[in-house]
Formats: structure tokens, sequence, C-alpha cells
């Protein structure tokens, strides 16, 4: 099987990595909305690298490592929070960081952030960039194909694993319930890994301070393109609002109950869905066989061979 | 096409022949939306044909059901998909097309928005019809805000949601769906080439992906006892998790703790073994689908919520159990 089009590298030309990086806030106390819907104030935002990325930035630190890929290039967009991310990403090993210029947002649309990484990237042979496939906002997730639609490249997604092969690259993919499926593709390409992949590293106090003062960033402007492709975000923030849980439905479940017992379903605190079945008891032979006809019965004796 | 768009479409994602139960949640909240906008909810399903899983859709309110025959029912081939769904909503142009929060949903709902240059809402908390046109809420920054969005380009709105965000309604008996055969489109261009599907080894698999899952409580009584449940999860191929209490009385590594201050699962099968099901751990395993539960109180509050309620000690009955699986399997795989 060998995957069509694109292009392999020879082992003289090891590609570079770029991991893009982006800022994830996290809210102390409460949120300070403005009265027009449209700002959050500062004071209540704390800026983390969102955790995912860091497993992309740690899986191409080990390609660095094993001599496979030859640099690893940490990109951002925004202010102070992008300063902030790329320090941690410099901490961590990465040999050059870039900022795209840009006022720090809270909601940045993934198809302008997308184009703007793509720009940024485009200058590089191979073009492979690594990304985190999920983020504290969920932005992360529709991200990774904007980046590669930009870039003409190929998208795999909540990755497990990546490996260089003969034909270019092989990626194995996580599925619900533990399945796995593996993809095979070519240069250029967006990798988008899966949260727990691997375990990023740990970085010290004193390494990240040290990288917070001595870390500067490239900056890369690509101005004209970022502002006639703001003029095409595919999506439009209307306001910010204080977080309101919609109530679930419940099918099988009656409005009845105990005003706790509603309030439980409607916050999803609680037990979901109760069935009370039958309580089954008896030699510890019987009922073992009881349980294994359950098991049988809903398939579970044969699961072991797929 | 005349006037503006109504229909709302659903990607059903499927495994081992079933629908995953987030279909019946998306499709509820199409037909609110489809209510709301005079329109019909039309499924779109890749490799399942089965008359019981068509008929499921149908009775979750779908007026109509698309079906794109596939090779390998269990396959997902991203450019092939990507093409065919695609063609069909720039064809019909519903007013949106909802995809569940699962590995392949949110891979193909990005890869068509991508694509086509449409407005794209991952992991979206709630949405209403506003002045004609759609406004989805999606949690930011942990969720300690949240976004109001608009689609600011022309095209179906892209939007995922996650298992157990919104909820499934109760299925409508008798209920019937318009069925229609669409033709796969592939391109000559593939980007991709897809293998099959393969499953993890579950020594080392994280617990939030395993499909079996035998958990441990108090009631198994020393970490010995443990050892039992562990041979029961071997036997069939599963993980073993544990209440706070487990990992408190260090047990299990904390990376096993299901519950509010563990990891929350939705495995196919949870064995739950000497505990009583506080509400700090069913909330993180309630979504199961099966659940046998196995405790020595009658009345343990774990009861009212599994599917198979036997009341005897676990430390009794775990060997018979791992002993009659471990044969069963061997005799199945004969």
């Amino acid at each position: 099987m060998s995957p069509p089009g694109g292009q392999v590298f020879g082992e003289d030309r090891r590609p570079e990595v770029f991991v893009a990086m982006q800022a994830g806030a996290s809210v102390e106390g409460r949120a300070r909305i403005a009265r027009d819907g449209l700002s959050v104030a500062d004071e209540c935002l704390r800026t983390v690298p969102n955790p995912t990325d860091l497993v992309a930035l740690e899986a191409a630190l080990g390609l660095r490592e094993a001599g496979q890929i030859s640099t690893v290039t940490c990109i951002a967009i925004g202010a102070s929070t992008a300063d902030t991310i790329l320090s941690h990403g410099m901490a961590m090993g990465a040999d050059r960081v870039v900022r795209i210029p840009m006022s720090d947002q809270l909601y940045l649309d993934a198809r302008f952030a997308g184009r703007a990484i793509a720009a940024a990237v485009a200058g590089s042979a191979e073009r492979l960039v690594f990304t985190g496939g999920e983020s504290v906002d969920g932005e992360a997730e529709a991200l990774s194909h904007m980046i590669a639609v930009a870039l003409g490249a190929t998208c795999m997604t909540n990755v497990a694993s990546f490996s260089f092969s003969d034909t270019g690259m092989e990626v194995e993919r996580r599925l619900e319930r533990g399945r796995r499926e593996r993809w095979r593709a070519r240069l250029p390409a967006v990798v988008a890994f899966a949260p727990r992949a691997n375990d990023p590293r740990y970085v010290a106090v004193a390494a990240l301070c040290l990288a917070r003062r001595t870390t500067s960033p490239e900056v890369i402007s690509t101005e004209p393109q970022l502002l006639t492709e703001q003029a095409v975000a595919a999506t439009a923030l209307r306001k910010f609002v204080a977080p309101r849980i919609r109530p679930k439905r419940r099918a099988g479940r009656a409005s009845a109950g105990t005003v706790g017992e509603r309030m439980r379903a409607a916050v999803d605190g609680g037990v979901g869905e109760t069935k009370n079945s039958d309580l089954l008891s008896g030699p510890p032979a019987r009922v073992a066989d009881r349980i294994v006809a359950f098991l049988d019965e809903r398939g579970f004796l044969g699961t072991g061979r797929e | 096409m005349s006037g503006p768009p109504t229909d709302v479409c659903v990607f059903v994602d499927h495994m081992d022949g079933r629908s995953m139960p987030v279909s019946f949640e998306l499709l509820a909240e199409a037909r609110r939306i489809a209510d709301g906008s005079s329109g019909r909810v039309v499924a779109v399903v890749f490799g399942l044909e089965e008359e019981a899983v068509l008929k499921q859709l149908a009775e979750h309110r779908a007026d109509r059901i698309c079906i794109f025959a596939t090779a390998d029912p269990n396959g997902y081939d991203p450019d092939v998909y990507g093409a065919s769904l695609g063609a069909l909503l720039a064809d019909e142009g519903p007013l949106l097309c909802l995809f569940p929060a699962t590995s392949r949903g949110h891979d193909l709902a990005g890869r068509i928005a991508a694509l086509r240059g449409w407005p794209l809402f991952p992991r979206v908390v709630n949405m209403r019809l506003r002045d004609g046109g759609l406004e989805v809420t999606r949690a930011l920054a942990g969720g300690g805000i949240h976004a109001q969005l608009t689609p600011a380009t022309a095209g179906p709105c892209i939007v995922t949601i996650g298992a157990d965000v919104l909820g499934a309604a109760d299925p409508s008996p008798g209920r019937a769906a318009v069925v229609d055969r669409k033709e796969l489109v592939v391109s000559e261009e593939r980007f991709i080439e897809a293998g099959g599907v393969m499953k993890s080894d579950p020594a080392t698999i994280d617990l939030s992906e395993a499909e079996i899952v035998v958990s441990v409580g108090r009631g198994m009584g020393s970490a010995e006892n443990v050892r039992l449940a562990h041979q029961l999860a071997e036997a069939l191929g599963g993980v073993l998790a544990g209440t706070r209490v487990a990992v408190d009385l260090g047990w299990l590594p904390k990376a096993r703790q299901v519950g509010q201050t563990g990891k929350t699962i939705q495995p196919r099968l949870y064995i739950a073994c000497g505990l009583s099901g506080a509400t700090q751990h069913t909330m993180g395993m309630k979504q199961s689908d099966n659940i046998i539960a196995i405790n020595i109180d009658p009345v343990a509050p774990i009861f009212k919520i599994a599917d198979l309620s036997i009341g005897a000690d676990a430390v009794e009955l775990l060997p018979f159990l791992a002993e009659k699986c471990r044969l069963a399997r061997g005799d199945n795989s004969e």
C-alpha cells in the first residue's frame, strides 16, 4: 500500500516541525463581563497553555531527540498571552518561537486563526504542523482542519501515536471504547494530537521563570493578509454571557419526583435513569452462571475475537 | 432552492453495528430546531443498513434517512466521507448539520467546514433560532464564560455536540421515515490511506477509552481481594478501576479512579464490585451501556442504575465468575 500524492523527504532533509499553540484561559473567581458583552475583564482571566498543545510539543521534541526532525518551532497568535505560552514552549525545549502579532482575544475564529498560522508556516519546505486536538474551549478541534486547508495539507486528527515511514508518515487515531485506526499519508500535513497521547515533560518553575525573562519570540507580521482574512471569518461573536446550564432532556424519566431528584436531573448530579432491576442472590456458582448468561446475551464474551 | 434553509441534518456515528447513543441526543435537538424552522430532520448514515437501526432512527424523529453504502461498515475513509457528505449538504442546503463530538464526528465536521468554508461551531452547549438564523452558545475558558456566536459566512452551519450534554428524548414507537440511498463520491485525489479498526491493549489503555471496566470499592475489603477483580477484568479483556476510597486506600493508582474527582467514563460494560454507588462515583459511570452491580447490601444505591443487580459478597463471587468467563471466552474462540 503506498499513499498517493504528496512528497517524501530523504534523510538529508529532515523536516522542521511547527507546533501551533493556543492560549487557554481560566477564570479566577467570577468572570466580569463588560456591559456590551464584548469583553471580559483581564484581571479575572489567567493564561494557561492548552494541555493538549503540550502533548503535541512533547511528540515533536521526542522526534527531534530521535534525530528524525531538525528543529521544533512553537507558533502562537496574540500579544502577552502568546508570549506566556511561547515561553512555556521554550522552557520545554523548543528551538525557536514565533509570534503572530495581534491583540489578545478571548474568542478567535478558527478559520481566521488557521489562515494566520498557515501564512506563517507556508515558507517552510516540508510544512509539518503539530497541534493539540482538544482545548479547554473546544476551538482547537476546529483549528487543525483550518490550517490544513489553508496550507493545502492533509489533516489527521485525534492522533495517539505518530511515526515516519518509508512512504511518508503513519498515525494511530484514537476512537471511542478503546478502538484505534491507522492512517497513512504524506507531507505536507497537520497532525492534531489526542489528549493524554503522551506525558509532556515537567517544566521546573525556575526554568519557566528563566524562559519568561529571556524568551524573545520572532515576530512574523502577516498583517495585510490577516486584515483580509478577518473579514472572512466564518463565525462572529455576538456577546459573552455568564454560564447558564441548560436542563437536559431525560428519556424515560417521569417529571415527578422529589425536588432534590428533579434538581439533580437538571444539573446532572446524582444517579441518572433509574433501572431498579430485580435483585438476584443465591449460591455463588449459580449467580455466576446468571451473570455469564447476561454477558453472553449482550455479546461480551466474544469481544476478544475481533 | 427557494426560501431560507429549514432542514436539519444529523450525522449518525456508529460502532459495532449500533448507533452511538449521542446520535439520539442529536436527533432530539435536530427535531426541536426543525420544528422551529418548519423543516425536516435528515439522518445521514454511512455503512449501516440494518432494518432495526433505521427503525430506531425513525422512532427518534428522523423524517428522512440518507444511507451511503460502504464496503467496510466499520471503516472510515475521511476523503470519501468528507466528499460525499459535503456534496449532499451542498445540494440540499440545510440550515445546519449536527455531528456528535466523537473521534469521527469531529474529524468529519472539521473537514467539511474547512473545505467548504462553512461556519463551524465545535462543542456547542445550546442553540436557538434567532431572526431566522442560528445562534449557538459555546463554553469558553473551561466553562467559566459562555460565548454566543452566529455564522458569518453562507452555507450550512456545522455544529458538534458532546455526549450527555443536551440529553435524548423518548422514542416515538411506530414512527416511520423515508429511506433515501445515496452514492458515495469517490475522488481521484486521495490524501489519506485509512486502515481498519483495531482494539487497544487493555493493560495500557486509558480508562476513558476502555470498553469493559471492572470497578472496586471499599466492600472488597483488602488489596489482596482487589486481585480477584483484576482477574475478572483480565478474563473479560477489560480494565480495572475503582472508587475514590479504593484509590485513597492505595489499592489502585489515581489514574484508575472513576467519579467526580476521577474520570468520567462511558464503557459498554461496567461491573461494580463492592461499591455502594455514592453520587460522587455514579456521576462518573452512570452513562455506561450495561451496568452489573455486585453488593452484599440489598439497598445499595448502585442497584438503582444497574441492569443486573446481584446481592452477593463480591469476594466470594468473583473467583467463580472469572473462571466461568474464561471458560466461556475460551469456548467461543475455538
